[in-house]
């Protein structure tokens, strides 16, 4: 509680008749300050009954319109205010925006003595991603003569959840499905801890593998075989050239594909399988790491995956125009993945600061192998030659060029290898579409269709990747359209 | 936070209302009254001055004035009598605004008691210590209770932290 100009300046007269009673022996004065002290008593009393009984029937309300944001995005923030009574008092109100949010406009609002409710609203952008709880509203209380400030228990929670994929979708025709692998069979008996298969002693057999106990049950000499089990040598092949880039900034195809890949690695690493990883640019192979074993090598995937960006951006940092993407969803791109938009910047300077930074620019995609055409195909080619025929070749990229997609699925089969296809379906990351929801459901159609194709090949399996929202969207559409032909 | 405006009128929004004009009137005549009948003609005049005072500036400033006016209408000193009759018009300037309160009758009574309670004490002082003393014994008074009334202030409000502050970095 804090007493206002008015009442330090009546204090002030206060003091002065004192002073001049003593000044001019005339006690009458004093008489004068009497009053006016008990004058001030009695407004601060009335003061503290007054905003006691306000705040008793006070209710302040901060609303968020979501508590569920992305980074960046932006909401509307209401600071509501309500009485049960008008008050008598003039009460300001200032909303506790978290630190890591900010407000376009200052979050206040003013309640008018002889008014019951008040409520503002403004926009709040939230760059920060994490969990963020509003502080307390402060009230601040004014009569004109005593000002007292206290805060408002309404701290409503916002969770603030990264640019990037969201609710994966991996599965077939929008039915989902885990691609997270168990222990492998190997196909073969032999030693192990899995009992396979109880079976009579022929000659040949090692005395070693007679199971006694069976043999003595049975009254004839029994063989027990045991499952092998193997570790299967994994070839993530993933896709980074320019197409990949297509999606909202943080949404693209290659940031799902990324997110599939890299469950691929944890799992097997969970499994100890040998992990390697070709990466395809637009131009050939940007990175190869042989199947191997080994935390470091697994870490150096991961790393790797993290890594990974598009190729084939122009100048400006877009993607060609081919891939047919734009990015219409607001927020800023987030400039580490336009490493080609700042190495243009530098060129333009020749200072210090420059000259440094370029290397590091510059060599942000550096070819290992070139390929003429078709990078892909000759990334399968390369990983593949003179490997483990029981391989299993994973493959991430997208829809764009289904010919170069069936003769690279072909080539891995014809070398013996298991293949797991993930696609994205160009489609589910094309802005300029969604206005069209036949259109956009006539697409996928053919994607769909595509993946069966691939699918059906022996020892092929093709999963969409796409995100979990308008796949969904996408397939009510498909599905109120058939339920529309039927009728 | 500025100060809320409230023009030059002095008072609580709590009393935003002005005193109505019976109980201006009151106020008014009564000041007048006891002026007159303490002071004659001119203190009629004092009183006037007084209650236009008190009605475009409030009462704090009605009653600083107020008693600058009655020294001069005492240049000699004020007799006891004289001195009761006009306090008792000042009292009621005091009076009258409280009464637009939402209890007028408890608030009424707490300025009275604060009244008797304040000058009980500054007449002790006058007539025990001397003058400066008994100026400082007022004021002091004055000040004490106000900061009284601020603790209470933060407890009715639950201003005071009950966790004790640590004084050691942990």
């Amino acid at each position: 509680m804090r007493p206002t100009r008015q009442i330090w300046a009546v204090g002030a007269i206060a003091g002065a008749l004192a002073v001049l009673a003593a000044v001019f022996a005339r006690p009458l004065l004093l008489a004068a300050t009497v009053l006016l002290g008990a004058w001030i008593l009695v407004r601060q009393l009335l003061f503290v009954r007054g905003v006691a009984d306000t705040v008793d029937s006070l209710t302040v309300r901060q609303l968020p319109a979501a508590n569920t944001v992305r980074a960046n995005a932006e909401i509307p923030v209401t600071l509501e205010a309500t009485l049960d009574a008008p008050a008598r008092l003039l009460l300001s109100f200032e909303g506790g925006v978290p630190m890591g949010a900010s407000a376009a406009a200052p979050l206040s609002t003013v309640l008018e003595p002889g008014t019951a409710t008040t409520r503002e609203t403004t926009t709040v952008s939230w760059p920060v991603a994490g969990r963020h709880r509003f502080n307390p509203v402060s009230v601040t209380a004014t009569d004109g003569l005593f000002t007292a400030t206290m805060p408002a228990e309404s701290r409503p929670s916002v969770t603030v959840e990264p640019r990037g994929p969201h609710a994966v979708h991996v599965g077939r025709g929008g039915d989902e499905v885990s691609i997270a692998q168990g222990e492998h069979e190997a196909g073969q008996r032999g030693p192990g801890l899995e009992p396979a298969e109880l079976r009579e002693y022929v000659p040949g057999d090692s005395a070693d593998e007679i199971d006694w106990k069976a043999t003595a049950r049975l009254n004839t000499l029994h063989v027990r075989e045991y499952e092998t089990e193997t570790h299967r040598p994994t070839m993530l092949i993933v896709d980074h050239r320019g197409g990949l880039a297509a999606g909202p900034p943080g949404e693209s195809k290659l940031a799902y594909l990324r997110e599939v890949a890299l469950a691929v690695a944890a799992n097997a690493r969970e499994l100890d399988d040998p992990l390697g990883l070709i990466a395809v640019g637009d131009e050939g192979i940007t990175t190869r790491i042989t199947p191997t074993t080994g935390p470091a090598a697994y870490l150096s995937i991961r790393r790797r995956l993290l890594d990974l960006e598009p190729t084939g951006t122009d100048g400006d940092g877009n993607p060609p125009e081919t891939a047919g993407r734009s990015h219409s969803v607001p927020g800023p791109a987030p400039s580490p993945t336009r490493p080609r938009t700042a190495l243009s910047a530098l060129e333009g300077s020749r200072d210090a600061f420059a000259r440094t930074l370029e290397p590091y620019y510059a060599a942000r995609t550096r070819y290992d192998v070139r390929f003429d055409s078709e990078p892909l195909l000759g990334a399968v080619r390369t990983a593949l030659g003179g490997q483990d025929s029981r391989q299993w070749t994973v493959i991430c990229t997208d829809d764009s060029d289904p010919e170069t997609l069936y003769e690279t699925v072909r080539f891995a089969r014809a070398r013996g290898s298991e293949v797991l296809l993930l696609l994205t379906p160009s489609v589910l990351f094309a802005t300029d579409g969604v206005g069209d929801p036949d259109r956009v459901a006539d697409s996928y159609l053919e994607f769909e269709e595509l993946r069966r194709d691939l699918d059906r090949m022996d020892a092929v399996t093709a999963f969409e990747v796409a995100p979990q929202e308008r796949l969904s969207a996408v397939l009510e559409t498909t599905r109120s359209r058939s339920r529309g032909a039927i009728r | 936070m500025t100060d809320y405006p409230t023009g030059s009128y002095v008072e609580s929004t709590f009393l935003t209302e002005r005193p109505s004009p019976w109980s201006t009137a009151l106020g008014a005549v009564a000041l007048v009254a006891t002026f007159g009948a303490a002071a004659g003609p001119p203190g009629v005049g004092a009183g006037i001055a007084t209650a236009l005072l008190w009605y475009g500036f409030g009462t704090p400033y009605a009653v600083a004035v107020g008693h600058v006016l009655l020294l001069a209408l005492f240049p000699d000193g004020i007799d006891p009598i004289s001195f009761v009759i006009v306090e008792a018009g000042l009292v009621t300037l005091l009076v009258v605004p409280v009464l637009r309160s939402r209890a007028p009758l408890r608030t009424a009574t707490g300025t009275l008691l604060a009244v008797a309670g304040l000058g009980a004490v500054s007449w002790l002082a006058v007539v025990s210590l001397s003058l400066w003393q008994a100026a400082g014994v007022t004021a002091g008074a004055v000040a004490l209770a106000s900061y009284g009334a601020y603790r209470y202030g933060l407890v009715a409000l639950g201003l005071v932290d009950d966790e004790p502050s640590s004084t050691t970095d942990e």
